[in-house]
């Protein structure tokens, strides 16, 4: 049997693009979403405080709190990071075994 | 000289011949074995349940809050809900503690547990809990609620 290299990195790349482009999409909503609360958020805080509903130190603690929020977020956006990588990985390398077992 | 060309030569040809030996033995064993990259934890459809479960018992212990009157607002009436989601909290946290791979999912249970010992301290101390402040923690647990979800359902691997 042979075993066409180029035509196996080209069926590899193809299956790593279909894997992230589904991903993406994904990745792509709620990052959007994230931008979206967060610039609401902000702009309920400065209402309220101008609005003397919270103090400044009201005002302080919540927007440590934003803070810490947004970076739980981003933490969630890495771990899709990471599994949108893995299983374009894992997508590639299945194409190779593939292609190396029917080499065999 | 001769011989000891040769000899170079025929040594080698050997080691070129391990090399693939030792590629073709590692690609067999990848075959067989079955190939996997990994770099985040597995998919736990249970945690994933608990997610909505406790973000469920956030979002209607502040629903009741801020239904309640002001003059009634005190701590005492809420210590024994505040004690068991926190207890169901830290669960979530062990739960992601347990697992290899999941430094991400645990800094947000982390930051879940310590945002709500701190509004559970301050309301503690303060002895009321202002309904706009209510209003805002409600939103921003729904969100790191969402998070460890959006961070759980990405781990799935039938995606």
């Amino acid at each position: 049997m042979s075993f066409n290299m180029d035509a196996v990195l080209g069926n590899m790349l193809s299956a790593v693009k279909d894997s992230v482009d589904t991903d993406w999409n994904d990745v792509q909503g709620y990052a959007k979403q994230i931008l979206e609360n967060e610039k609401e958020a902000l702009a309920t805080l400065a209402q309220q405080r101008i609005n003397g509903e919270i103090t400044e130190e009201e005002l302080q603690s919540e927007l440590d709190d934003e803070k810490d929020t947004v970076e739980a977020e981003m933490n969630a956006i890495q771990v899709m990071n990471k599994a949108m990588a893995q299983r374009a990985a894992n997508a590639a390398m299945d194409v190779l075994l593939q292609a190396i077992k029917i080499a065999i | 000289m001769k011989n000891i060309i040769s000899c170079n030569f025929y040594s080698l040809y050997s080691l070129k011949k391990a090399y693939c030996l030792i590629i073709l033995l590692c690609f067999s064993m990848l075959i067989v074995q079955g190939c996997a990259m990994k770099w985040v934890s597995d998919y736990d459809a249970r945690l994933a349940t608990e997610i909505i479960d406790v973000s469920k018992q956030v979002d209607t212990f502040y629903g009741e809050l801020i239904e309640t009157e002001d003059a009634n607002r005190g701590y005492d009436k809420f210590k024994d809900r505040y004690i068991q989601i926190e207890v169901n909290i830290r669960a979530l946290l062990v739960q992601n503690m347990a697992r290899q791979l999941n430094d991400e999912s645990i800094s947000i249970a982390e930051t879940i547990l310590e945002k709500w010992l701190k509004y559970k301290t301050k309301h503690k101390l303060a002895g009321i809990y202002k309904s706009t402040l209510a209003k805002n923690h409600r939103k921003r647990f729904t969100r790191l609620f969402t998070a460890m979800s959006v961070a759980e359902e990405a781990k799935r691997s039938d995606k």
